[in-house]
């Protein structure tokens, strides 16, 4: 079994896998000070490891089920007299990646895509990331239009909005609808080869 | 600008449909402009919303009609975007408090004479009803992922009652009782474990205790067992209930625990037993004037005890009605007369809201009757325990 008090705050948030900490929490007769930061660091690690990388909902559902059997309301007597408020913590980060999951169960509005400039919007970001003013060159709508566009459709994460200076760089967001793959090319009709006239062979035997 | 018509659009939507409600034959002439206005609503009101986002109309000029109501539940719905807080809104009407409440997931209504038709992505509650404050509460993720997976039409609903040893001792106070424990625990305990058991063999995903049958500290050993043990298809379990002090004050408590055993809603009953004739007098139990609901993928979740439910007075009679939660988990200590309110309670609500209703009930030995699942059909637990398949659409 895994001993936490032997285990560095990088192995818990990267090797260590999250059934041998549970495991290794659920046998112990209370945290100390020292294994609480550890779990601590790793816990933060990986939640933001995890949105970052706009991670599949599997893999923010198996770290919050993790933080909801370690931070069980049966288990408070684990967390006294710590000096932080480690379980408070703990389950502050489970609501947070639960607000997180929710989000990506919930779908984009079917009307949302099917209003004007969106689709447009999306379909030139599949191209790369665009200044917004170039965007609104491109499209020919007012700044102010655009801008309210392109609210609505940051809200529901299907673009990204990333300031660079005096400028917001436009891409697309982790529920952008992806481009579609570019059509299979039709082989090349291959120069006819001059094939050596075999003449058939009839052997008289 | 996009935050001045989320606002607008929720008062709006708000007032729309508190004039529905409030007004039938309004709303039955409405019923019929909606369908005689376009004979495809469902374009109309893409148009509309089109419209109204892109700022070509204000939300007045939508007038007063059901199309009106679906153009800007739509619209708020896709303009609040996917990570808006699921927190209700509250907004003032006719110098009345209401919320706005978004749903986890749409109606699917069809029905021309229920507003939530046209109100699919939201609910609109006033804030009190007879006096008591509706607070609605988010199921956490847990609750809601697992019943999401299930989404094959059915779940498995229990109810159970216990046929142990283990009888509730009371204790005589002020002219009422209180109840301070189980005669027999340890019975109720392997009862409890039993019952467990066979709801996992089963599959069931709900489970329904009844009233005044688990301690606080028999509840506290279901939260380890299910903790230590979760089983994927056992959702929930309405933990029955028992009187237990909290911040001073003794009350009837019923705790919905998820299904690693971590509570995500607490009911305390509100409506006192007592009568006249019965030796032990009233429950001296202190009554709150909140009633918490639980939003859930499943729909709006009520877990009422025993004389919440079926009591035939006007309020609670006017309060389920307009509350009208898609389930009701209720758990009840009742005899024949009593249940036969619960029926007619269950009866009303699966007609005028399409509820289902779990009452599970500790039946009295003089004067039996068990508890029932009124779902699509009504089923009757002629014994300990019984599992039925209800057909649910999700209308979070």
């Amino acid at each position: 079994m895994l001993d936490l008090e032997q285990a560095s705050a990088e192995y818990l948030a990267g090797s260590a896998s999250l059934d041998d900490i549970l495991e290794a929490v659920r046998g112990s007769p209370r945290l100390t000070e020292y294994v609480a930061e550890q779990l601590d660091y790793a816990y933060l690690d990986r939640s933001i490891r995890l949105i970052r990388r706009s991670a599949p909902p599997e893999e923010l559902q198996a770290l919050s089920d993790h933080l909801a059997h370690v931070a069980h309301s049966t288990r408070r007597s684990l967390f006294e007299g710590l000096p932080q408020q480690y379980f408070e913590r703990w389950r502050t980060l489970k609501e947070l990646l639960d607000h997180r999951l929710e989000s990506l169960a919930t779908g984009i509005p079917e009307g949302l895509l099917n209003r004007p400039h969106v689709f447009p919007i999306i379909q030139k970001l599949w191209r790369g990331p665009i200044p917004q003013s170039a965007l609104a060159a491109e499209l020919d709508l007012k700044k102010a239009n655009l801008s309210r566009i392109l609210g609505v459709m940051e809200a529901s994460e299907l673009i990204d909005k990333t300031p660079r200076g005096l400028e917001n760089i436009i891409s697309l967001g982790p529920r952008a609808p992806p481009a579609p793959p570019p059509p299979e090319r039709e082989p090349a009709a291959r120069p006819a080869r001059k094939m050596p006239r075999f003449g058939a062979v009839f052997a008289n035997f | 600008m996009e935050q001045d018509f989320i606002r607008e659009a929720a008062e709006r939507l708000v007032q729309l449909a508190v004039t529905f409600q409030n007004d039938g034959p309004r709303f039955s002439q409405a019923q019929l402009e909606y369908k005689q206005a376009d004979p495809q609503p469902h374009e109309a009101v893409q148009r509309l919303v089109t419209a109204l986002t892109a700022g070509d109309r204000s939300l007045e000029e939508l007038g007063e009609s059901l199309l009106a109501v679906r153009a800007i539940d739509e619209a708020l719905h896709e303009e609040s975007g996917i990570r808006a807080p699921r927190h209700a809104r509250r907004v003032m009407f006719g110098g009345q408090a209401y919320y706005l409440h978004r749903r986890l997931c749409p109606t699917r209504r069809k029905q021309a004479d229920r507003i939530e038709t046209y109100l699919r992505h939201h609910r609109v509650f006033p804030e009190q009803i007879c006096g008591y404050r509706i607070r609605i509460a988010r199921a956490d993720r847990l609750f809601q992922q697992q019943l999401r997976e299930r989404d094959a039409g059915a779940l498995k609903v229990a109810i159970a009652h216990f046929n142990d040893a283990a009888l509730v001792e009371t204790e005589s106070v002020r002219g009422g009782f209180v109840a301070k424990g189980l005669s027999q625990p340890a019975a109720r305990q392997a009862a409890l474990d039993n019952l467990l058991d066979r709801a996992r063999t089963e599959r069931v995903n709900i489970l329904v205790l009844p009233e005044l049958t688990v301690t606080p500290e028999l509840r506290d050993g279901l939260k380890r067992r299910l903790e230590r043990h979760a089983h994927p298809d056992l959702v929930a379990v309405l933990a029955g209930s028992f009187h237990e002090l909290d911040q001073g004050k003794l009350w009837n408590r019923a705790v919905l625990l998820n299904g690693i055993g971590e509570p995500v809603h607490v009911h305390d009953k509100f409506t006192r037993f007592g009568d006249d004739d019965d030796p032990l007098g009233i429950e001296m139990i202190a009554t709150g004037d909140t009633i918490p609901l639980l939003s859930t993928s499943l729909g709006l979740v009520a877990t009422p005890i025993c004389k919440d439910f079926m009591h035939e007075g006007v309020q609670i009679a006017q309060l389920w009605k307009e509350v009208g939660a898609d389930w009701f988990l209720v758990c009840s200590m009742s005899n024949a007369k009593t249940m036969r309110g619960h029926r007619a309670r269950a009866g009303e609500m699966s007609r005028t809201h399409g509820s289902m209703c779990a009452v599970a009930n500790q039946v009295d030995p003089d004067d039996p009757m068990p508890g029932f699942i009124l779902g699509t059909d009504e089923n009757h637990c002629d014994l300990d325990y019984l599992a039925v398949d209800v057909a649910w659409s999700g209308n979070g």
